[in-house]
Order: structure tokens, then C-alpha cells, then sequence
């Protein structure tokens, strides 16, 4: 964005700002910034933090759509700034707040530590019963055995999903879209076995049985994840557990993973 | 989570309340509710059958009176309503069929448009079975 152009077209950017030290309550301030056709919001509060007031705060790194730092609300919808673009709203304004169904720490920054823990708790990770000694090699696998997965392993943690999803928004002991969808991603994996210790999360109310199918996770999803979809497929593994009857998990699991 | 920034002030998160009308302002969760809602059609349409069972049960004079009273003018703009109802869940539970029943041939993921055609078209054939029976017996 060069300065030296005069012609260039503004647009208004309201901001729901919130500073801990002064604001009981998160008030709405209003900028006015230079675009042109590929001016990313991002960019407009980058240059709002360069330019207007240094004190705005938002997190941000890749600029482009890899690293999930810049979910923001952004005129009601959860996006990511870097890949939303200010021309789409002229001549209108934009109005951007921190991600939806997370507590704001500070202006467009939001408490992440229920998500963090939360991911972590459904073992993101290839469980083995009995780790292969390492002179053996690595797990192979064929690209058939990548399918089943591999949409669910694109997630870039954004968090887009839980500001998205309403049940998240009523009952934050509900495990959430984007954690159910990588403990799928884990049970599709033909080199895994750690599907009875997912499970027990998985299987639990505040697991796949907190989703109502919604949807609105996979709406908003800039990866194509397809969260709701992972969860439904849960469903049914959780059903068979439930049931004892995981031996028809051979018609859903891949091979390696029983 | 910890009560102090790196440089020692007090954090104070501020949570937003969410409005009870959350499923009004977005037309995808009217949307939602409105299938949701459905249940509630096909549980009176249930119950409506058992009502009838239990007439059954009663004697041919009771179970002639249930005949009479679903035949009635109401009683068929209700069924009209669940038809209506049934349906517009069929369509997004069928929507929603490739994705939660996702099916692989090879190293290929199959399309979800033939997915959602061989539903309905298992549908079809299902109900002018069921229709067929009911005209032949």
C-alpha cells in the first residue's frame, strides 16, 4: 500500500476494542483507511496499527491462510483477515471483533487455553500398542491409506470452527469441532491403534455427542476440514463402543488400526 | 491459564454474552432450528399411529372412528405438514450422506453427487415398494 497515492479509496474499520486496565466492557472505535482491490483485512489493521493507533491489538504471522493466527469476527462471520479483503465491504464499513464464544483478553487477542487444552487432550498423536524397535524403519503407507485422513489433517488450529459453532457457544465443556476433528484424523490413520484412549473423550457427552450437526464449523472452515462431517462419522464409532460391538469398526477404521 | 502478564498486570478476560435470539439473527441457524423442529412433526405423526393402534385394539367400531377423524379436513393439512416436514429433513440429512458415510474405491474418494442421487433414488424405490404393498394386500 503506497502513500503517495491521493486517489486512493478509504473505508471504514470499526474495531470492538477492549483494554483490561480502562474498559469494563469492550467499546467500538472507528478508523478510516486506504485500500485498493487486494487490500487484505489484515493489511487495513496493520496499517491501522502502523498508521492510527499503535495500541490495537490482534495476532497475526503467515499472512497467508497457513498459520490460523488472525480469526477474527469480521461483520458478524468468523473469518481469517488475511484471506478476507476489504473491497468485499465498500462502500460499507467493516466491523471487526475478537472470534466469537472466547473470552476477549485484549481488543481482537482471545483467551486460548480451553482450545489448547482441549486439542491436546484427545491425543493428537500416532498411539502404538508396541513401538516398533527403530531399527525396523518407519510406518508405511500406501496412498489409499492417505484418503481416509488426510482432509482432516489440513486443520491449521484458526479456531474458526468453535466461534462458529453454537453448541460450543452454550456449553464450553462441549470438546469442540476442531479437536473431535483431529482425534478422527488420528482414528483413520493406518498406522494408529489409539482409538479405545480417544474414545473415552470421543465417546463422552461433551464429546461427539455435544454436536448436534449443526454444521456451521464446516461452513466457516478456510481448510476444508469439514469438522461436522468428522464427528458424525465418530458417531458411529462411539455407537459400536458403546454397544460392544467394535467388531464392525473393521467397516469404518482402516486396517492397520483394527 | 495464569493471572499475570509478562509484565505483571492483572489479566481480566471479558466474556461476551450470547443473546438468546442467537438462532434468529443468522438465516443458517433458522435454518437449524427449523429442521430440528421437524422432530416434532415426525413424533406427532407417531403418535398419531399409536393412537391408532390402540383404537385397533379397542374393536372395528373404534378403529372405523379413527378412520373417520384422520380423513377429516384438519387432520389432512396436519399430514400435509408432516409430509412437508419429513421431506425437508430428508434433504438435509441426505445432503449431509457423503460426508458422514464418505465412500473410497481405490485411492479415490467417491463423489458425494452420485452419493446423495443413490439416497433418493434408494427412497424412491423403498416408498412405491411400501406404496405397491399397501395397494396389493
Amino acid at each position: 500500500m503506497s502513500e503517495q497515492q491521493s486517489d486512493q479509496q478509504t473505508i471504514q474499520i470499526e474495531i470492538l476494542r477492549y483494554r483490561p486496565e480502562t474498559d469494563h466492557e469492550p467499546v467500538w472505535q472507528s478508523y478510516t483507511v486506504p485500500f485498493d482491490p487486494a487490500t487484505s483485512v489484515l493489511e487495513g489493521l496493520t496499517y491501522i496499527k502502523d498508521h492510527l493507533d499503535g495500541s490495537v491489538s490482534f495476532r497475526w504471522s503467515c499472512r497467508m491462510a497457513v498459520c490460523g493466527s488472525c480469526g477474527m469476527q469480521i461483520n458478524g462471520e468468523p473469518k481469517l483477515a488475511c484471506q478476507t479483503f476489504l473491497r468485499e465491504f465498500h462502500p460499507g464499513k467493516v466491523r471487526i471483533e475478537a472470534l466469537a464464544n472466547f473470552a476477549i483478553e485484549r481488543d481482537l487477542v482471545v483467551v486460548m487455553d480451553d482450545f489448547l487444552e482441549k486439542l491436546t487432550a484427545i491425543k493428537p498423536y500416532v498411539i502404538r500398542d508396541q513401538d516398533k524397535p527403530l531399527e525396523e524403519g518407519e510406518y508405511l503407507q500406501t496412498p489409499a491409506e492417505q484418503v481416509p485422513y488426510m482432509q482432516y489433517s489440513q486443520c491449521i488450529n484458526c479456531m474458526l470452527c468453535y466461534s462458529a459453532c453454537p453448541q460450543y457457544a452454550l456449553n464450553q465443556e462441549f470438546t469442540g469441532p476442531a479437536a473431535l476433528a483431529l482425534a478422527h484424523r488420528y482414528n483413520m490413520d493406518s498406522r494408529d491403534q489409539g482409538v479405545d484412549q480417544r474414545m473415552e473423550i470421543l465417546n463422552m457427552e461433551e464429546g461427539v455427542w455435544g454436536c448436534t450437526a449443526v454444521g456451521a464449523c464446516s461452513e466457516v472452515c478456510p481448510k476444508g476440514v469439514h469438522p461436522a462431517a468428522a464427528i458424525q462419522q465418530s458417531k458411529i464409532l462411539g455407537t459400536l463402543d458403546y454397544t460392544k460391538m467394535n467388531a464392525l469398526r473393521k467397516f469404518i477404521l482402516p486396517k492397520g488400526a483394527r | 491459564m495464569s493471572e499475570f502478564t509478562a509484565n505483571g498486570a492483572t489479566r481480566k478476560p471479558y466474556r461476551r454474552p450470547i443473546k438468546r435470539s442467537w438462532w434468529v439473527e443468522k438465516a443458517f441457524f433458522t435454518k437449524y432450528m427449523v429442521r430440528e423442529l421437524t422432530s416434532v412433526f415426525v413424533g406427532l405423526y407417531s403418535l398419531i399411529l399409536l393412537l391408532g393402534l390402540y383404537r385397533l385394539t379397542q374393536g372395528p367400531l373404534a378403529f372405523g372412528a379413527w378412520l373417520i377423524g384422520i380423513s377429516s379436513f384438519p387432520s389432512v393439512v396436519l399430514h400435509l405438514m408432516i409430509l412437508g416436514a419429513a421431506l425437508f429433513h430428508t434433504i438435509t440429512w441426505f445432503n449431509i450422506a457423503p460426508q458422514a458415510m464418505p465412500l473410497q474405491i481405490g485411492d479415490r474418494k467417491v463423489p458425494e453427487r452420485p452419493i446423495v442421487i443413490g439416497h433418493w433414488v434408494a427412497a424412491a424405490v423403498l416408498s412405491l415398494l411400501v406404496l405397491v404393498l399397501f395397494i396389493v394386500l
